[in-house]
């Protein structure tokens, strides 16, 4: 028993070995430059929201810190608050303006409440301006005609300035 | 011979091993930190970034009362149509047809482009698509009036600063979207 212990002894310091690091460190420098050369720095990260597929374009400019409204096919999303609630990309009658068929009743008193805060805010705080501006995610299979209502709609509520986010070519 | 020997002697000792651990502990910290913080998808908003000679040509433009110049783009079904319009009055039309039953954007690219140098101080583009245009379709025609997208396709921008014209691939950057009040 005792040869036999003494024999394992033996055969497992052989056993031992250094392990051979350089090629996983090769290919962790390469991981590593890949992921700094995709870092994002732009100061305003935007997300794109869930159901929604935005449209590929050329542009490069970076959004700023502004109202985010999302239309995807089945809500509309002010800020994070969905508003409306659209069936399969259209809006139900119970929401629309009956004197005008482009105004969105929800999204409207939404807008409206973001702008007159905003405004009190800017009164206060005279660094902080309302100019108008939003950030408009939309799926791209929607329609122009639901978008019309909500640039309509939007335009009402004192926000002129749309910025569309897209997703850019690499 | 002896020198020989000695110098393999030598070098022979001179070797040794990296020690590679610290650093591999490091770079085990450092992939899965990056890779929660980057974004592979990167979101971006339609707009130019503009030099000031071309933000200054906007603003000339958008300030003239007399002779207002107005290019309308509409985008029906499966082809687009340009009007030019010099007070009301239309001065040129085109048409660009449908390639294989789908809009066709190089086409259109190139149609713009002829527009924008026969009327290089217009910087602006009424667009007016159809309701059942699918969004990206919309933004594919945005991108087609932006900017020329070969290099050497440039228009001249008298820079006030510098007193010299500077050459600029941006066509038509303001793309309003038109007939949205009393439609």
């Amino acid at each position: 028993m005792r040869r036999a212990v003494d024999k394992f002894i033996a055969n497992n310091k052989k056993g031992t070995f250094v392990l051979q690091l350089t090629a996983m460190v090769d290919m962790f420098t390469i991981l590593i430059v890949f992921l700094l050369k995709s870092f994002d720095t732009s100061p305003v990260q935007v997300s794109p929201s869930q159901n929604i597929t935005l449209p590929y374009s050329y542009s490069v400019a970076v959004p700023s810190e502004v109202l985010k409204v999302a239309i995807s096919r089945s809500s509309i999303v002010v800020g994070d608050k969905e508003v409306v609630i659209l069936i399969d990309g259209k809006v139900d009658a119970k929401d629309m303006d009956l004197s005008d068929p482009k105004f969105i009743k929800p999204l409207f008193e939404a807008l409206d409440a973001q702008a007159k805060k905003t405004e009190a805010i800017s009164k206060e705080n005279k660094d902080h301006k309302f100019d108008g501006q939003i950030i408009l995610q939309a799926d791209k299979g929607l329609n122009y005609g639901i978008l019309e209502k909500v640039f309509y709609t939007s335009s009402m509520a004192g926000y002129t300035d749309l910025k569309l986010a897209t997703i850019t070519y690499e | 011979m002896r020198r020989k020997r000695l110098l393999t002697k030598n070098d022979t000792e001179a070797t040794f091993e990296l020690d590679l651990a610290p650093m591999l502990a490091l770079m085990v910290t450092l992939i899965p930190i990056m890779l929660l913080a980057t974004s592979f998808v990167k979101v971006r908003v339609i707009g130019t970034v503009l030099p000031q000679a071309v933000q200054e040509a906007i603003q000339q433009d958008k300030q003239k009362l007399s002779k207002t110049i107005t290019i309308d783009l509409q985008m029906n079904k499966d082809d687009f149509k340009i009007i030019v319009k010099e007070d009301e009055k239309e001065v040129l039309a085109k048409i660009v047809p449908p390639t294989d039953g789908k809009w066709d954007f190089e086409a259109l690219h190139g149609a713009l482009y002829d527009v924008k140098k026969q009327f290089p101080d217009k910087y602006t583009v009424n667009l007016y698509p159809a309701q059942a245009v699918p969004y990206s379709e919309v933004v594919n025609a945005i991108d087609a009036a932006r900017e020329a997208k070969k290099s050497e396709d440039t228009f001249q921008v008298f820079d006030k600063e510098t007193q010299k014209n500077i050459n600029t691939r941006v066509m038509f950057p303001e793309v309003s979207f038109s007939g949205l009040i009393g439609g």
